[in-house]
């Protein structure tokens, strides 16, 4: 028996330490708050959101899909207030299938009314361009100019299907251009087009400079290396930047409505929006100034889309997408 | 056998059957009934149906059973000479060999792959170093021998080790006896180590067969680019794309259970089930000449250094990094700094970890010790079972099983807050893992004489008293081998932690997946460093501790 009592002792300690981190996290008056990255900014949001109303928020971020993920699992027994998502289309799956509360006129009319829906506001948004390493000089016109050439100077592009903005790109561009998008995919990928995993690793791929070309590059995360210090440029090729405006809403069957309505009322206040600019995301609110590195990328054409009707679309196209482009042999 | 002799195998049913039965039937029962959880018992089967219309499923299954099988087969080719040395030779410092050998059990997978990417890609670390391209190389290396190079990098360790634990155990005068009777050494290995061995190896190269069927992180860094359709990332997508399709997904997942099941059920009719070797003797370990040495440590160091060395100079290089000016590094130690300030996360998260992982180690260890114990002494329909399920979360894609969990878990009828605190992750954490540590127990088990228990119950010992004075003592060495690589795999947990985390709570592996997913590589990079580095110190002083108690 003498063996066994360090085993014991250990085990003694260790179920107190649980228990005490255990004891801290009880539920009860508090808001929670699941939220897509940028982190910093979703945690800064949520601090200042307990400061200004004195309500306690609890914040789980993770990537979009990640929350997707833990949404379903918690179906029959939501355990989230507010969800942030970085991707309208994921929130229209949810909307679809009646797990959002609707929101009262006056929220919907607050910051940006036109990416504002009945069940979700536009927190903010990304727009999606091309991130060239050093200066641009050669400044090409389009999307398809881009596609054709690009991949001459290494291009790489993140999997649709892995990221949920190269995604949204994807079916926004399909809404505009059906037959040609595919022989042109098809085409750039036998011409070299690489795919990386997601953004983060795209932007690697970028930096450490096995790659020239980011095509379908995040804006923020970009100028965010830009404002670091890094050597890139971003463009917005013609006829614009797909606009992948980030939803807040409320969680059917949220126990703390009145305070998840305060939370995204905070979210369109000067306040949160001039934090959103910070992290060098588009606010939704008009009058807040952008960051500037943002500015200093030039005006930005909305290349509009229909995220209720990418819905539709986006299995069987990211599907296709990756059995006839991202599955094809580069040829050497 | 008496019914009070079968008391593990029920603590067992009890321990898996809550741990890893309850979650499992809960989503079993949602591939019957996709609504049946919000009360609805229509659309019977839609799921399973829907397997067959999923386009390209069997491509999918083949490489994933074809990777599988080609990643074991390397890690066999590399962990049993290894292992060998390490059981079987005289080999010096052998200490050290042996945490050499842990060191890429311990790295993340896809930290391990991302830092090959850095190496292998144009322009990468090769390229800068050397000043030239390697077309071929960089060909060879984003393809299926690359994924499959990486993951067996990443788990050989598990062979040696197990193959180490088990010729430790194996009476070495079996083999002086082959030896006597006239048998060559060739012979001796043969007919004698290597049937004795067969255990060790099947349970080792099942851990390995099993995580590759199941991982997620090396093909996801790694399979863009080397076109590989792989089922655990096709679930993955399922479960983390919109709109969700978690029925879809766990029927995939079932198919891979039954494969599992297949390849368990096949082992176990084939394998010996006990070995009674007689009184343990020493086993008398080969002298290696001047030579035979510097060819053994050039063996061991060619492993570490494409396993650890390579990939590690990657990561460490990596967050030192200040920023890439046109692909050129600058140096810079903030990104340490800024893992400790004060009130940081970085030591949060680290001590979250730690507590975790020692935890689910030492309850896997004790539980599956115990569980272990029953499967190799009361042989039955019972233990099979029992056996079968504790493998089963192992070999379903994680995030199947975390869901599971919470469904498990968060689940109406639950009185009491679990999910939704830390707890919830060292539930998830022994579920998933126990099973290694079982695997272990079993491996060392099958050669501890079923006489020395018999010996002890003559002599009128209770089989309490059995299992402290006989048993454990004998099976120290296995039992240690369970706890670090539980203590590893749950230090280095990424697709649980992420999901199952309760709001305002890290761990290390997620906040290194945090730092890559805002483009702070250098940060992320540092993390991984940090730990790797404090797991190490931690092994380091348990082996430690280990020998002096074994003295």
């Amino acid at each position: 028996m003498r063996r066994f009592l360090p085993v014991a002792k250990l085990l003694l300690v260790l179920s107190s330490l649980l228990w005490t981190a255990c004891e801290d996290s009880t539920e009860g008056g508090s808001l929670t708050v699941y939220s897509a990255g940028p982190r910093p900014l979703a945690e800064q949001i949520c601090r200042d959101f307990e400061k200004s109303s004195g309500i306690q928020v609890r914040l789980f971020s993770a990537t979009s899909g990640q929350i997707m993920a833990k949404l379903e699992a918690e179906k029959y027994r939501p355990r989230a207030d507010v969800v942030i998502l970085a991707s309208q289309i994921a929130g229209e799956a949810l909307a679809r299938e009646g797990r959002l509360e609707s929101l009262p006129a006056e929220l919907q009319s607050e910051g940006n009314p036109a990416w504002n829906s009945e069940s979700m506001v536009g927190t903010a948004a990304a727009a999606v361009g091309v991130a060239v390493r050093g200066e641009a000089v050669d400044r090409r016109a389009d999307w398809w100019e881009w596609l054709r050439a690009g991949v001459e100077e290494r291009m790489v592009m993140p999997s649709p299907s892995r990221s949920g903005t190269a995604g949204d790109f994807l079916l926004a561009w399909l809404q505009h251009d059906d037959g040609f998008l595919w022989e042109d995919f098809v085409q750039a990928r036998r011409d070299g087009l690489d795919f990386a995993a997601a953004n983060n690793q795209a932007i690697t791929q970028l930096l450490t400079g096995s790659h020239h070309v980011l095509f379908a590059a995040v804006d923020y995360l970009i100028f965010n290396q830009i404002a670091r210090g890094e050597s890139l440029t971003l463009l917005y090729p013609e006829p614009g930047a797909v606009v992948v405006v980030r939803p807040g809403a409320i969680v059917a069957g949220s126990r703390n409505r009145e305070a998840a309505l305060q939370f995204l009322s905070w979210y369109l206040q000067p306040e949160a929006q001039n934090a959103v600019a910070e992290a060098h995301l588009l606010p939704a609110l008009a009058g807040v100034e952008v960051s500037a590195v943002r500015k200093a990328a030039g005006p930005l054409l909305q290349w509009p889309y229909d995220p209720v009707l990418a819905l539709d679309d986006q299995q069987a196209a990211l599907r296709r997408f990756q059995y006839e482009i991202e599955r094809t042999r580069v040829e050497q | 056998m008496n019914g009070k002799g079968l008391a593990p195998i029920w603590f067992g049913f009890l321990f898996l059957g809550v741990l890893v039965g309850y979650p499992l039937v809960l989503l079993f029962v949602q591939t019957l009934f996709p609504d049946a959880l919000g009360g609805r018992w229509d659309r019977f089967l839609e799921p399973v149906a829907r397997i067959f219309r999923t386009e390209g499923i069997m491509e999918m299954l083949i490489n994933s059973l074809l990777w599988a099988a080609a990643t074991t087969v390397l890690s066999w080719l590399a962990g049993i000479p290894a292992g060998w040395l390490l059981g079987r030779t005289n080999l010096r410092w052998k200490a050290m060999a042996r945490i050499l050998l842990l060191i890429p059990i311990m790295t993340p997978p896809y930290i391990a792959a991302l830092s090959y990417v850095l190496i292998m890609q144009p322009g990468g670390f090769l390229t800068r170093l050397t000043g030239e391209e390697w077309p071929w190389l960089q060909a060879w290396f984003f393809s299926f021998w690359g994924v499959t190079f990486v993951m067996a990098a990443m788990s050989f360790g598990y062979v040696a080790l197990a193959v180490e634990a088990s010729l430790r155990s194996i009476p070495g005068r079996l083999e002086e006896a082959g030896a006597v009777c006239g048998a060559s050494p060739a012979t001796v290995v043969r007919t004698v180590t290597l049937p004795l061995l067969l255990p060790a190896l099947f349970n080792s190269g099942l851990l390995v067969f099993l995580e590759c069927l199941s991982n997620f992180g090396v093909p996801a860094v790694l399979g863009p680019r080397a076109n590989m359709p792989l089922l655990p990332a096709e679930i993955y997508q399922l479960v983390t794309s919109w709109p969700v399709d978690l029925a879809l997904a766990t029927s995939l997942s079932s198919l891979l259970c039954l494969l599992a099941l297949a390849v368990l059920w096949l082992g176990q009719r084939t394998l010996p089930r006990s070995l009674s070797g007689g009184r343990s003797s020493a086993a008398r370990m080969r002298s290696l000449g001047a030579a035979g040495q510097a060819a053994a440590w050039a063996f061991l160091g060619l492993l570490f250094f494409l396993s650890a060395g390579l990939p590690y100079l990657a990561m460490i290089g990596s967050s030192l990094v200040d920023t890439w000016r046109e692909g050129a590094p600058t140096w810079t130690l903030d990104h340490y700094r800024g893992l400790f300030a004060a009130g940081g996360r970085g030591l949060q998260a680290l001590q979250t970890s730690l507590i975790l992982a020692v935890s689910a180690a030492t309850i896997s260890m004790v539980c599956g010790g115990v569980i272990a114990y029953g499967l190799s002494r009361y042989p039955g329909w019972q233990a099979s079972l029992l056996d079968g399920l504790a493998v089963l979360p192992r070999v379903m894609p994680k995030i199947v099983v975390v869901i599971g969990l919470i469904l498990a878990w968060n689940a109406p009828w639950i009185g009491f807050n679990l999910y939704g605190t830390v707890g919830i992750l060292l539930v998830a954490y022994v579920a998933l893992y126990v099973s290694d540590a079982l695997r272990y127990a079993d491996t060392g088990l099958r050669q501890i004489p079923r006489r020395l228990e018999q010996a002890a119950e003559s002599l009128g010992a209770t089989g309490f008293r059995v299992l402290l004075d006989v048993i454990w003592p004998l099976l120290r060495p296995a039992l240690f081998a369970a706890w670090m690589t539980t203590f590893i795999v749950c230090v280095r947990e990424l697709v649980a932690s992420v999901i199952l985390l309760p709001p305002g709570h890290e761990t290390t592996a997620t906040f290194i997946f945090n730092q890559f997913e805002q483009g702070e590589l250098a940060t992320a990079m540092a993390m991984a460093t940090v730990t790797i580095g404090v797991t190490t110190g931690i092994l380091l002083a348990v082996s430690w501790w280990n020998r002096q108690r074994a003295v």
